[in-house]
């Protein structure tokens, strides 16, 4: 007969970040983080607990899939802008704790997330920001304002 | 589309209206959103899921409400 533990713990939730020596390339774990997926009004949402991160998808894996691609992808903006995962590394608040594990959902599941990114970074990009946010106003437009 | 859902662009708009800087990586089908320190890639489809709203709102710090009524935030009336 299975006798299931009562009380386990699960291992706590790690993230590490290694450069090589030209600082060149980075590399990145994730581990133990948890992820809860609950149904959103016909779509799928995952939610990580440990890091403040989240994915839509309109069935589970597309949710997973969009996890697992859009974290590595905010990784390596971070690595590329800051140089460092420091201000990705943030819990997710009290009340989306509260929410997604008290909530009473129809389906919900949830899963541990582990994943290990090599990320290759030109040193020149490190320090700068996309221009997108830019607003160019011509001249004229501007003294009308 | 669910009944809290909005259509990316109308998200995109009501965000970059927020100060939000959105780029976009076109080969990998991610939107890259900045405001502040706050960096965030995503995999979106055409509609944004209520959910997805709210975090939006709670992350980049935009009122829920100019997400399903975005007329209240065109330029030069309203501020985030």
């Amino acid at each position: 007969m299975a006798v299931k533990k009562q009380g386990a713990k699960t291992a706590p939730a790690m993230a590490f970040h290694g450069e090589s020596k030209d600082g060149k390339l980075s590399i990145v774990g994730i581990g133990n983080l948890r992820v809860v997926i609950v149904q959103d009004d016909g779509s799928w949402f995952a939610q990580g607990l440990e890091i403040d991160y989240a994915s839509q998808g309109e069935t589970i894996e597309d949710a997973k899939k969009h996890f697992e691609n859009g974290l590595t992808a905010t990784v390596h903006e971070h690595l590329r802008i800051f140089g460092s995962i420091e201000k990705l590394l943030k819990v997710a608040p009290g009340e989306v704790w509260n929410d997604l594990l008290m909530g009473n959902f129809s389906k919900s599941r949830h899963f541990q997330y582990y994943q290990v990114s090599v990320h290759k970074l030109s040193k020149g990009l490190q320090t700068s920001l996309p221009f997108e946010g830019i607003q160019y106003i011509e001249p004229k437009k501007a003294a009308a304002c | 589309m669910g009944t809290g859902d909005v259509e990316l662009d109308v998200v995109i708009k009501i965000l970059q209206a927020c100060n939000v800087a959105i780029s976009r990586q076109t080969e990998k089908n991610l939107i890259i959103f900045e405001k502040d320190e706050i960096i965030e890639v995503h995999e979106l489809g055409l509609a944004v899921s209520r959910r997805m709203i709210q975090r939006f709102s709670r992350k980049f710090n935009v009122p829920i409400h100019y997400f399903y009524n975005p007329d209240q935030i065109l330029p030069g009336k309203t501020t985030c």
